[in-house]
């Protein structure tokens, strides 16, 4: 024992101190020692020195043992006291341990000193580990309450027999809405549902009961509310009875939300697995960790099962696994995702389908990449309808004919090559405006009505339609229109498939008036030969008829005088009438010869009006020389007199024909190294719209008219002719029922070029 | 003044020598109702429908035969031939048209407007005997004596 024992001897003579001193010294090595001799310094000592052992003389001549030990028993009770005494004295004995001291030992036998001591110092040691112990228990109990009762989880003891409850805590009181003394007057079947005691009776039978294992219970609060517990037992011993503690875990909440995820992954895994697209998630290592169903479908496994844990490699062990693979590598060592990749590959029945997928990388919080989710679409059908779009817009973009689709309006939203190749429009120059643009404003308005009544009314409408190109040229189109509808049958656009048929149109065009021309001439011919019939017949019934009257001998000589002359009147009309006939035949054979010569104009002019006056004295009208033809020098030209002469007869005879009253004037004058000679009368006049159609062939204004005036038609046509035969042009003006004036032109000599 | 209420001819001709050789052709046998000659087609209308200088003639007393040139000024032989055809009051005029041809593209014309008959220039008996026979008209007047 290495602790130094401190002794405090109560002693007035040294030399006892030091005999006490070396017996004390002789049990115990280490040890210190105080000597006092009065009250004063044996207080002070025992606050200070705090003795572990006290050896008092019990007579003093200032202080007394007992007083000492009086002393000491109320300061420091647990202090060994030793008396030590020259008196044998048995009441000095029995006083002195009565009063408390530990030992007595007589001075006489001061040999028995160390051995008390030791046996002093050995009681109190045990002493003072038992008072420790007793402390150390109750404090113990006092810790172990509080935590119980404190604890915020809460916690019960019951009775294992009567299963009574013997201990709640605050927490359990504070949970269950029991109060403290409920709680005691209650057992633990009490806070069961019902239908739980049976379960529990027969549990508490049980070994498994008493294992101290985790297990889940219901419990019903004071409130009537079920909650979910977990609870450990403990067995204990409780004022002597067998008891159980009981931990109790709410675990209401937790279950919930436990219940709550598996019902959220479970709907997740519905919906996922029930989503048009496949969905799959992989680990770091492109393993498949989730596939849905769609995903499986594709893969054409079964069961998620079969390509679990799997990768592309493996799963699909082709170039499409190797394609798969590689992709998957690059997303997890990149981490950049992939966006809509088409994929094609073949099903499990060989047919070629195409799918749109996404690899997006999944990353923990810290960034590292654990894996990927994959999404992808099929998108067969998109692409076969693509592809069938494509075709058909091909066939549309090369499309031989025209084609331009509007909407509903009428706004031109598509035009084809072949539009810009006719019409010279880009697309840029039309789409976004009005069809309308292409009209030439030469069809009728009850064109294009007709045309949006049909196709707004879903009809197809088809026509030839004059429209307008880009640089304004028109040109012939065949249209055939109509229009194009959704599903619901509703009209969305409008197209129109064009032809351009201007050239067609131009030869139908040419043909027509070709045709028309033929029967035109064709009519004229019928007509001038049902006309020249006539002509001939008239003068001829005349000769034929009044012939047979000359064979009458009704008739007097005077009669047949006059008969003879109608007879050679007629004669002689028919003669100029086969005349006429004769020249044009000869002219529109081209075979008329000219026989030039020179010729006096004024001689020519004085000639004619000498000539026609007989005729004009007879119907009464006049015929001159115009005044400026009068003072004109004369100009000699070379010509055929013959003709112009023809020419003149067929003009002032026209003139006579349709001259009531006035004058026919006739003239010439230089113009343009040409003479212009002129016949103007003052008769009927001709229409403007008649100006050409005089001098053509066959050609008379009115047929009922020319009989009134007698005439072939021919005159004029012979003498364009003519004229046209000597080089020169033939023209008229007029004005109805005031006057005609015919001119033509004749050259001064003939030009060798002709 | 002739009286032309009494007119039971009417020749439609304006080339006088032609009318000259039909009235000569009627004459000479005996055919002696009373002839008129209107020169063109309006003065035709005018006589038969008792207007401008006809006004005065009796609308009742119609002619009982029209010789009808079809070469005509003013208004066409054809339609003097339609305005008596399509009128209700004259449509059953009967009407002989003169032309100078056979081969007269009118003659076809002038059946589908209505004509009676057709004779050909120059008159001459045995044509105007066969045109009448066509339509019943000769012994009309022949047989029927003149009213005054």
């Amino acid at each position: 024992m290495d602790q130094i024992y401190r002794v405090l001897l109560v002693e007035d003579e040294t030399h006892d101190a030091e005999l006490n001193i070396r017996e004390i010294r002789k049990v115990l090595q280490l040890c210190q020692f105080e000597i006092v001799d009065n009250k004063n310094n044996y207080l002070d000592l025992l606050h200070s020195y705090l003795p572990d052992i006290i050896i008092s003389d019990f007579n003093m001549p200032s202080f007394d043992g007992l007083s000492a030990l009086k002393i000491a028993q109320e300061l420091c009770p647990l202090t060994p006291f030793i008396m030590v005494t020259g008196s044998i004295n048995e009441d000095t004995a029995v006083v002195c341990m009565k009063a408390g001291a530990t030992d007595y030992v007589l001075k006489d036998s001061l040999k028995r000193l160390g051995p008390s001591v030791l046996s002093a110092l050995e009681q109190r040691k045990i002493r003072m580990e038992r008072i420790e112990a007793v402390e150390t228990i109750k404090l113990n109990e006092a810790k172990y309450r509080y935590m119980f009762h404190h604890n915020p989880q809460p916690m019960w003891i019951y009775d294992v027999e009567t299963l009574a409850f013997l201990e709640v805590n605050e927490a359990a009181i504070k949970h269950y809405g029991y109060g403290l003394n409920e709680f005691l007057s209650m057992t633990i079947k009490d806070i069961r549902p019902e239908n739980e005691i049976k379960k529990l009776l027969i549990d508490i039978q049980s070994e498994n009961y008493h294992s101290n294992q985790v297990s889940e219970w219901t419990h019903k609060k004071k409130n009537g509310e079920l909650i979910s517990v977990e609870i450990i037992s403990y067995p204990i011993i409780l004022n002597q009875r067998s008891a159980r503690h009981v931990l109790i875990n709410d675990i209401t909440e937790r279950k919930k939300a436990e219940e709550k995820l598996i019902r959220e992954r479970k709907l997740l895994r519905t919906l996922i697995d029930n989503l048009p697209v496949t969905i799959y998630v992989k680990d770091a290592k492109c393993r498949k960790i989730i596939a849905n169903r769609a995903d499986l479908e594709i893969v054409g496994a079964h069961s998620e099962i079969e390509i679990i844990g799997k990768t592309d490699l493996e799963i699909f062990n082709n170039e499409i696994g190797e394609r798969g693979y590689a992709d998957d590598k690059m997303v997890i060592e990149t981490g950049e995702p992939v966006i809509n990749r088409e994929e094609d590959f073949y099903d499990s029945k060989g047919t070629q389908r195409w799918l749109l997928t996404s690899k997006i990388p999944l990353t923990k919080e810290n960034g590292e990449i654990i894996g990927l989710v994959g999404i992808g679409r099929d998108i067969t059908e998109h692409k076969q309808a693509q592809e069938k779009i494509l075709k058909l817009s091909k066939g549309i973009e090369q499309s031989p004919a025209s084609i331009e689709i509007t909407d509903t309006n009428g706004i031109i939203e598509y035009i084809n090559p072949k539009f810009t190749e006719t019409t010279g429009y880009l697309p840029e120059d039309v789409i976004g405006k009005h069809a309308r643009i292409l009209r030439s404003d030469q069809m009728s308005v009850e064109t294009y009505n007709d045309l949006w009544e049909t196709i707004s009314s879903g009809g197809i409408w088809r026509k030839e339609l004059l429209n307008k190109k880009k640089d304004g040229t028109k040109f012939w189109e065949s249209v055939t229109l109509t229009s194009i509808k959704n599903e619901k049958g509703i009209i969305t656009n409008y197209i129109a498939i064009k032809e351009d048929i201007t050239e067609r149109k131009k030869m139908q065009v040419e043909l027509i008036q070709a045709k028309e021309k033929a029967e035109e001439s064709d009519r004229l011919k019928s007509a001038f030969l049902a006309n020249m019939s006539h002509e001939i017949r008239t003068p001829l019934n005349s000769i034929i008829g009044f012939s047979e009257l000359l064979n009458d001998s009704d008739f007097d000589e005077d009669q047949k005088s006059d008969f003879i002359k109608t007879i050679i009147d007629n004669g002689n009309s028919l003669l100029v009438i086969i005349s006429d006939i004769m020249d044009f035949s000869i002219l529109e054979a081209g075979q008329m010869k000219i026989r030039e010569e020179l010729i006096s104009t004024k001689e020519l002019i004085s000639d004619l009006v000498t000539d026609f006056s007989n005729k004009t004295i007879q119907r009464g009208i006049e015929i001159r020389i115009d005044q400026t033809s009068i003072k004109n020098d004369d100009v000699t030209i070379e010509s055929d007199l013959f003709r112009i002469k023809q020419i003149f007869n067929n003009l002032i005879g026209n003139a006579l024909k349709f001259t009531q009253t006035g004058f026919i004037e006739i003239g010439f004058k230089l113009k343009a190294g040409m003479i212009e000679f002129h016949v103007k009368d003052t008769g009927i006049g001709i229409a403007p719209e008649h100006y050409q159609t005089i001098f053509e062939r066959f050609r008379q204004i009115d047929a009922a008219r020319t009989r009134k005036y007698g005439g072939n038609g021919l005159g004029l046509a012979i003498s364009k002719n003519l004229v046209e035969l000597l080089g020169g042009t033939i023209r008229v003006e007029s004005e109805l029922n005031k006057y005609s004036d015919f001119s033509f032109t004749i050259p001064l000599k003939k030009n060798t070029d002709q | 003044m002739e009286d032309l209420n009494a007119v039971e001819i009417l020749i439609v001709e304006d080339n006088p020598q032609d009318a000259e050789l039909t009235i000569r052709a009627l004459r000479k046998h005996n055919l002696a109702n009373k002839i008129f000659i209107a020169e063109d087609g309006a003065e035709a209308l005018d006589f038969i429908f008792c207007k401008g200088n006809y006004s005065d003639r009796d609308f009742r007393k119609p002619p009982k035969v029209v010789f009808l040139d079809l070469k005509l000024p003013k208004i066409s032989g054809l339609e003097v031939l339609n305005e008596i055809k399509s009128d209700p009051f004259t449509k059953s005029l009967p009407v002989v048209m003169i032309t100078s041809s056979r081969e007269d593209p009118d003659i076809k014309k002038a059946y589908e407007l209505g004509v009676n008959s057709y004779v050909v220039k120059p008159v001459n008996f045995d044509d105007f005997l066969n045109a009448m026979s066509h339509t019943g008209l000769y012994w009309l007047l022949v047989n029927e004596p003149q009213k005054k």
